[in-house]
């Protein structure tokens, strides 16, 4: 590498770590708030050009045929609906890779499977708590964590691990250290040489862990133990209402017939009736 | 629900290294937040498409994003309140040789910048930036050459260099 090149990595590192937190950083909640400005602009924008399709169709159309003439019995109405409990998920998991090992303070390889395409790789690495973690993948430096997350659904208690997601095919390599081993650097660890600086620096030592990654995806349901619905409540059934109105009569006092065809389509309430009025 | 936590697990465990980044390419913290979290409201918006390697979508968003804002400025004025003061051209002076070689790295095109950014401090493969910068690796390669040959034809840059040599 050139001075030129190590002069520059220095001064990003160097600049990169000078972070004045002016504006608070960055949170998921203010990334979802600018997820919601985003949309807001883009129904705006299709709302304009849906505004000016129609202004353009009307423009074309109407002189042609002329403006319809309104007729007395005609019913314009939206009849009020159970609401319905949306669409049945199902999640499945199936474990793809499990092994384990015992070396710290060194960079121990994994080659994730790609035996699915469906949902999300996702590792989960047993550590000891309190022990630092670095990983890297397909040679790329990530990140740095601690071995001491909160795992949701276990004994609502702190365990040693980590979970991450991983991407199907690739090389994950992690080195956990002993806890305290990324401090000794310094400084903020950021660059994979800094890395590599930290791997040089820590103690080895020994430790009963795992590394396990399953794969997690999302299948449409609609019954059954682990079928869950939007709303998370039991569906009631939902009715889907035809009206046909009657040819028109050339009577002073018209009636109209209308046909009501109720389709239940929830599987548990079979049968289907109909009525008139 | 599923994707949700996996988006936040994404942004708590990226969303710093993203906003360094972002502010290595803009020099702006202010507008570095801006970028990011445009860069993962987006990521967020297409995470069924990206979510098994969301890092090339968020980094191409950051640079694209970034450039078409660069492009903006370029066109216009930056009202400031006060002159901004000359930088000591001594070699000799450290602090004011590296401040030298900040402002030519600032004075480089877009593309360029983000080119050494990406290589030299986010440590990603010329492969890699081609996917994020939708060029070619070799585009990449010779972006990154003129951009190194503009830092080393710079006097400051060249100093910097020098004096690397003899600390």
């Amino acid at each position: 590498m050139t001075n030129i090149e190590s002069e520059l990595r220095d001064l990003l590192r160097q600049d990169a770590e000078r972070w004045e937190g002016a504006g608070g950083g960055v949170t998921v909640a203010r990334v979802h708030e600018r997820v919601r400005g985003i949309r807001r602009r883009r129904i705006g924008l299709l709302g304009g050009a849906a505004g000016v399709g129609l202004a353009v169709a009307a423009t074309l159309i109407l002189p042609v045929t002329g403006v319809p003439e309104s007729t007395d019995d005609t019913w314009n109405g939206v009849m009020s609906a159970a609401s319905s409990p949306g669409y049945g998920v199902a999640s499945r998991s199936k474990v793809v890779l499990d092994e384990r090992f015992t070396k710290m303070g060194e960079r121990v390889a994994f080659d994730i499977p790609r035996k699915t395409d469906r949902g999300n790789a996702t590792a989960m690495i047993s550590c000891p708590r309190g022990a630092e973690l670095l990983y890297w993948e397909d040679g790329v430096y990530r990140n740095a964590l601690s071995c001491a997350e909160w795992l949701p659904g276990t004994d609502k208690k702190f365990r040693g691990g980590v979970n991450l997601t991983v991407r199907r095919g690739s090389r994950f390599e992690v080195a956990v250290l002993p806890a305290g081993s990324v401090a000794r650097l310094g400084r903020t660890l950021v660059t994979g040489e800094d890395a590599r600086r930290v791997l040089d620096l820590a103690n080895g030592g020994r430790a009963d862990m795992r590394f396990r990654v399953t794969d997690t995806w999302i299948e449409p349901c609609e019954n059954g133990p682990d079928c869950t619905f939007v709303d998370g409540s039991t569906p009631e059934p939902t009715v889907t209402v035809t009206v046909t109105p009657s040819p028109p009569k050339p009577s002073p006092s018209p009636s109209v017939t209308i046909t009501i065809t109720i389709t239940p389509v929830h599987p548990t309430t079979g049968g289907t009736g109909s009525g008139g009025g | 629900m599923r994707d949700r936590a996996d988006f936040e697990g994404y942004v708590a465990q990226r969303s710093a290294r993203l906003l360094r980044t972002a502010y290595l390419l803009c020099r702006d913290w202010g507008q570095a937040e801006d970028l990011t979290q445009t860069a993962l409201a987006k990521a967020w918006l297409a995470w069924r498409r990206v979510r098994d390697d969301p890092d090339p979508y968020v980094y191409r968003i950051l640079a694209n994003t970034h450039a078409s804002w660069w492009r903006r400025r370029w066109r216009s004025e930056i009202p400031t309140g006060s002159l901004p003061e000359n930088v000591l051209e001594d070699p000799s002076d450290g602090f004011g040789v590296r401040e030298e070689l900040r402002t030519a790295l600032a004075a480089l095109p877009a593309k360029q910048r983000a080119v050494l950014v990406l290589r030299y401090y986010a440590d990603l493969p010329d492969g890699q930036i081609a996917e994020i910068l939708g060029c070619s690796a070799v585009t990449v390669r010779s972006q990154a050459a003129r951009a190194l040959a503009k830092l080393r034809v710079d006097p400051a840059a060249r100093a910097a260099a020098t004096l690397g040599e003899l600390t």
